[in-house]
């Protein structure tokens, strides 16, 4: 059994989602347990979905720090959209069926700073 | 940072150019057939139906030259959740007057599937606030100062393929002289609020 734990279920985007994927199972070795970090949008329209960061370990828990990036998005609810953002981990077990666990969690807006977006918007036009 | 979208003079409700439109294909049907008896009767029609889309179409090329592109200026360049301030709103204004303004911020959801034949979309609008605005008519000009709010639950300015959410300030003038006239500009919102 795969078991995710966040340790906030809340972050701002451009702050960090951190916590740890524990496997728990007798005599079952996963071959490597994958944790990744992605948003997906859902809707009536077409689903996409966006892989933030990704790591591999075949440790059986494994502590997970990834950084939420600055421009989003942020968690959204609409009418014919939908943002989700989530923690995925997958272990590939040896001659058996993946087991898989997804925790979701909240990205809502960091406080307003116009200067780190006036540099970022610096930095675009230079490049 | 604000995309400008002038939708530009708006013909009444359409129902005169949709008339114009059937007495040009009618007239030209029936001219058609008409001149093939007598020349002079023929033509007569056809000409005489062609005047009204040609009066609808010389109007709205007139009107659209007179008008010009309306702007919006704003002071800041960016804009997060929760902000607040004034936008100008300009247009060109030659010999026309201005009867009333409406302005309202609007967030508006749109997604897209399929393609081809079953392509599909949709738009949802999710927020949409009057906006209380104050009028400046200048002898060429109308300036129109908007006061802004963007709520701080509000979704920022969102794209990914074929699933976006825009924040539109739309503006409907009713105005003596010429026909309405609106316009839509579409207003960056960054992932961000502003502190209480």
């Amino acid at each position: 059994m795969i078991r995710i734990a966040l340790s906030d279920t809340t972050v701002r985007n451009g702050e960090h989602v951190k916590g740890s994927v524990t496997w728990e199972a007798e005599g079952k070795t996963p071959r490597k347990i994958e944790v990744a970090c992605r948003w997906r949008v859902e809707g009536r329209g077409r689903t996409r979905e966006d892989i933030v960061a990704s790591h591999e370990s075949h440790e059986s828990v494994i502590p997970f720090d990834f950084e939420i990036p600055k421009e989003g998005p942020l968690t959204y609810d609409g009418t014919l959209l939908r943002i989700i953002w989530e923690i995925a981990a997958n272990a590939d077990l040896p001659m058996a069926r993946d087991e898989s666990a997804v925790a979701p969690f909240t990205v809502v807006a960091r406080m307003w700073d116009p200067k780190e977006w006036e540099e970022e918007d610096d930095d675009e036009a230079e490049a | 940072m604000n995309e400008i979208q002038d939708e530009g003079p708006v013909l009444g409700s359409g129902l005169i150019p949709m008339i114009a439109s059937i007495v040009l294909l009618v007239g030209l049907f029936v001219g058609y057939k008409a001149y093939a008896v007598d020349h002079n009767i023929g033509a007569a029609i056809m000409i005489g139906a062609t005047l009204p889309a040609a009066i609808v179409a010389w109007q709205f090329i007139r009107l659209r030259r007179a008008l010009g592109t309306a702007t919006l200026h704003m002071n800041e360049e960016l804009i997060p959740l929760g902000w607040s301030g004034p936008a100008m709103y300009v247009r060109p204004l030659r010999g026309a007057t201005i009867r009333a303004i409406e302005a309202r911020l609007q967030c508006e959801e749109h997604v897209e599937r399929g393609s081809g034949r079953s392509h599909r979309e949709w738009r949802k609008i999710v927020v949409d606030e009057p906006l209380a605005v104050q009028n400046a008519p200048m002898m060429e000009q109308v300036w129109v100062t908007i006061p802004l709010t963007i709520p701080r639950s509000g979704p920022p300015t969102f794209w990914m393929r074929d699933n976006e959410i825009n924040w539109w300030v739309r503006l409907r003038l009713t105005m003596d002289g010429c026909p309405n006239t609106r316009s839509s500009f579409k207003l960056s919102v960054m992932p961000a609020v502003v502190e209480r």
